[in-house]
């Protein structure tokens, strides 16, 4: 189903409703103006926007309370328990969130404490932007919609560094030092690992890479970059083995200790958006995407997604934390070198001409 | 009105003022955020120029790698934190 031209029928009908109540009014000039193909199609833009990013909110819902009850399971204890399946207790919390004061720090750089927030949600939405369910349902489709969402994604370790400098306290900014020295040790293989695919689907925009997976899902060919992909994309995510800039063992809430009240909540919302934009983009890069039998392709990709995202959890149940050197050891001298050899053998691949 | 033009000009207007206000900025990290802010703008007047390739590359590399490194080695140097007693 396209979802623009869907969008785009419940506009007219809605837009017919008001140019009859004003034409019935008197207003003729504006219902003729309401009705211009340019305003239909802003409205259009406006709701497709509005139904992607409730689509993202409930996915992103429904990925804490699986965190936490599949968290629960391996702990052997029950998990969330309100309302049905303790599906209720993250709109409790996230209500509770709405509930408590906003406390900015005394000494705090206030417009840079502010801004770096601002930057971490924006990015963090405009990914589910970017992320299309299905081929008819997206907000953006660029040629190069591969690169754009990589961009983004680059864009939260800057404000987490300005947050945790602009907080003005000691946990903050080693918390924001340690998000660059991540940042430094692993983006280089993530988008090495990602190189592999792209070369063997031939194109960057996410229609085709699907497309291309049509016969074989690129995790058979690429299956080092599969796991150097998802060993990056936990360190990109900041989750468990790799939330070196939130240690809350360590430093208090790491980056975030200063952020209190509404602004922890959207600060844990932002970082499960981005959970689920990296379990989507590894479900479309590495596991054919939307493509599968009977079923709709927006519904393949969300049981891709959500069987990733169970990976996540399952890492973040099992292994502890590492450390700041740890981490530049891994991404330097066994996830770059492993790239490499995936480049190499997609390169193979390439030149055997079996892609 | 030539919308484009208009919003070239605003882009690059917020571009030049961002990089006056490098230099005149007391604060290093906040010399920082406005180089970012000029990678932004230049970046958006790569888009202008249809050239939406190299404008992403600008944002992957320059405001997501470059400035963090910049942050970074500020950050290990030996400074106070804002208002607060010198780090000794």
């Amino acid at each position: 189903m396209e979802l623009y031209t869907f969008i785009e029928g419940i506009v007219v009908w809605l837009v017919s409703i008001v140019q009859y109540i004003l034409n019935v009014i008197g207003l003729h000039g504006l219902a003729d103006w309401l009705g211009g193909a340019e305003i239909v199609n802003i409205l259009t833009y406006l709701g497709q926007a509005l139904i992607v990013f409730l689509v993202g909110f409930v996915i992103c819902l429904t990925m804490i309370w699986q965190e936490r009850k599949t968290l629960g399971r391996l702990m052997d204890r029950r998990g969330t328990r309100i309302g049905p399946l303790g599906y209720a207790q993250q709109l409790a919390d996230g209500f509770k969130t709405f509930l408590k004061e906003i406390i900015v720090p005394d000494k705090a750089w206030v417009s840079g404490y502010n801004w770096a927030l601002i930057i971490l949600i924006a990015s963090s939405v405009i990914l589910v932007g970017i992320i299309p369910l299905s081929d008819g349902w997206f907000l953006s489709s660029t040629p190069a919609g591969l690169l754009l969402l990589f961009a983004v994604f680059s864009l939260a370790p800057f404000a987490i560094l300005i947050g945790g400098w602009a907080s003005n306290n000691k946990y903050t900014l080693i918390g924001g030092m340690r998000s660059a020295a991540q940042l430094i040790s692993y983006e280089v293989p993530l988008l090495l690992s990602t190189v592999g695919v792209i070369l063997l689907a031939g194109s960057l925009s996410f229609g085709d890479i699907v497309a291309a997976q049509d016969t074989i899902w690129f995790v058979i060919p690429q299956i080092i970059g599969f796991i150097i992909f998802m060993i990056a994309m936990n360190a990109e995510v900041e989750r468990i083995p790799f939330d070196l800039p939130e240690a809350e063992a360590e430093l208090v809430e790491g980056w975030g200790t200063e952020y209190g009240g509404l602004r922890f909540g959207l600060i844990m919302f932002a970082e499960y958006l981005r959970g689920y934009a990296g379990a989507a983009i590894a479900a479309i890069l590495f596991l054919g995407g939307w493509n599968g039998p009977y079923l709709p392709p927006e519904l393949w990709l969300l049981i891709k997604v959500f069987i990733i995202f169970f990976v996540f959890i399952w890492i973040r149940g099992s292994f502890p934390r590492v450390r700041t050197d740890q981490i530049l050891n891994i991404g330097w001298k066994w996830l770059m070198p492993l790239a490499m050899i995936n480049l190499a053998i997609a390169v193979a691949f390439k030149m055997l001409g079996w892609f | 009105m030539d919308w484009e033009l208009l919003f070239f000009l605003i882009f690059a207007a917020i571009t030049i003022a961002a990089a006056v206000s490098i230099m005149f900025s007391k604060d290093v990290v906040r010399s920082v955020m406005y180089l970012a802010l000029t990678f932004i703008g230049v970046a958006v007047i790569f888009f202008f120029l249809e050239a939406e390739y190299v404008a992403l590359i600008q944002i992957l590399i320059y405001v997501g790698a470059v400035t963090v490194l910049i942050l970074f080695g500020i950050m290990l140097t030996k400074r106070r934190l804002l208002g607060g007693e010198r780090d000794e």
